[in-house]
């Protein structure tokens, strides 16, 4: 259990750094990608609403803590978003290809809802324009990010699982 | 009540926490100014690894710059070596026509020196030169009045005459090809002989049958002496004396004669029709 915590504790570190030094300097598609907002999904979708909600407060606080304006700017999506997957979890084929993808997408728009509610701009934000042209970008590359942090999870558990058998 | 909590616990502990954090949220949002001790640690913990990843990925961006730069010093590489061969070969053409203008030149500047001879330019169509063979193929035939025996110079000197005549063409066999005796002398004693192509050297002449106390000596001009039935016009320059020696029963003397005229470099030539009485 402790190998899984290290590797969840390494993710969330390098998710942190990589998204305040890396991602903004990304070309056009990929700098759109939310590597907490993937991270939490993924987890989440793997964990249960429980953990998911639990972990998707704490990334979002630490998030907040580095990056936002405020504190739970970030950590009351996250926490919604990784509850609401992790209940999404118990109904769905885990092996389909199909389910982080959907949760990737569908996550993605619900997380930006509650963001831009939370932060006051809801009304101006979709008339804008801003979040329609960054929304195909978003949605492929969290959807994408999600499954790739998703399968990457799935099979450290199964390692994991394989080894206490052995 | 006991069972409304059993059964609603997830949810209920789901409401408290997201109320707390949009108390935090809001909290926050209105009255900070400094961050708390907590979040100063955080940071504090979490600075060393931004910077490291920061430095990385600013060495990897750096990196991608320089790739971008070198595929773009490539691109640009392959344009200028275009260009450069675009240029090279220009230049190469420049001065191909700088050398026939300056051939043409001294040709005309040749023609000029010697108005009473009737001369017209050829150009060298092909050279065969090899032992047995030492001719060249000339573009101008019967239809610009070329005939058999034509003689054929350049401002350096004597080349050869023509052979075989063709309506566009001619064949000219070259002074060095044992086919083409000509009758020569020395320019500076009038000694005359006959001069042929050297069969042990090949490109040098020999002049034969001369006196056995002939004044012949290295460094002695060979000229045309003149020849009605080749039309070979007098004073033609041949070559120079390089070496000369008895012949095996010493009744004459053989000097060894290096022409004038570079035979694997000739482009351009003059047909002699009339010898203006030379």
């Amino acid at each position: 259990m402790w190998q899984r915590n290290l590797l969840i504790g390494f993710l969330i570190l390098v998710c942190l750094t990589l998204q305040t030094t890396w991602i903004p300097q990304l070309g056009a598609l990929l700098s759109q990608t939310d590597l907490i907002f993937a991270l939490t999904a993924a987890f989440a979708l793997l964990s249960g609403p429980t953990e998911g909600a639990i972990f998707g407060a704490i990334v979002g606080l630490l998030r907040g803590i580095l990056l936002g304006p405020a504190l739970g700017i970030y950590a009351v999506p996250l926490y919604i978003l990784g509850y609401a997957v992790g209940h999404f979890s118990r109904i769905v084929n885990h092996d389909s290809i199909l389910v982080p993808l959907a949760v990737g997408s569908l996550a993605t728009i619900a997380y930006w809802l509650m963001l831009t509610a939370l932060t006051g701009g809801f009304y101006g934000f979709w008339i804008s324009g801003h979040f329609w042209l960054a929304l195909p970008g978003m949605l492929i590359a969290n959807s994408f990010m999600t499954l790739f942090i998703y399968s990457l999870f799935r099979r450290f558990d199964k390692r994991l699982r394989d080894g206490g058998r052995r | 009540m006991v069972s409304f909590w059993r059964r609603n616990k997830g949810f209920i502990v789901f409401s408290l926490i997201l109320a707390v954090l949009i108390g935090f949220f809001s909290h926050t949002a209105r009255q900070r100014v400094e961050p708390t001790s907590l979040e100063r640690l955080i940071i504090r913990a979490l600075a060393p690894f931004m910077r490291a990843s920061n430095a990385v990925v600013q060495h990897i961006n750096a990196f991608i710059e320089d790739l971008r730069g070198l595929l773009s010093l490539r691109a640009r590489n392959y344009e200028l070596e275009a260009k450069y061969a675009a240029l090279q070969m220009q230049m190469n053409l420049l001065v191909e026509a700088e050398r026939e203008n300056q051939r043409l030149r001294e040709l005309l500047g040749y023609k000029e020196a010697n108005p009473s001879m009737t001369l017209k330019l050829a150009k060298v169509i092909s050279i065969s030169q090899n032992p047995w063979q030492q001719e060249l193929v000339i573009d101008q035939g019967s239809q610009h009045g070329v005939q058999v025996n034509t003689p054929v110079i350049t401002h350096q000197g004597f080349v050869g005459r023509v052979y075989e005549v063709a309506p566009t063409s001619s064949k000219v066999v070259l002074i060095i090809d044992p086919r083409g005796p000509v009758a020569a002398q020395v320019q500076e004693t009038r000694v005359r002989g006959t001069l042929e192509a050297d069969p042990n050297r090949p490109g040098m002449l020999r002049l034969i049958r001369l006196p056995h106390d002939a004044n012949v000596q290295v460094g002695h001009t060979i000229i045309t002496a003149g020849t009605a039935a080749l039309n070979l016009p007098k004073g033609i320059l041949i070559g120079h004396v390089e070496e000369v020696a008895p012949t095996p029963d010493g009744l004459q003397l053989v000097a060894s004669v290096r022409p004038v005229v570079g035979f694997n470099a000739l482009e351009d030539v003059l047909l002699v029709f009339n010898t203006g009485g030379r």
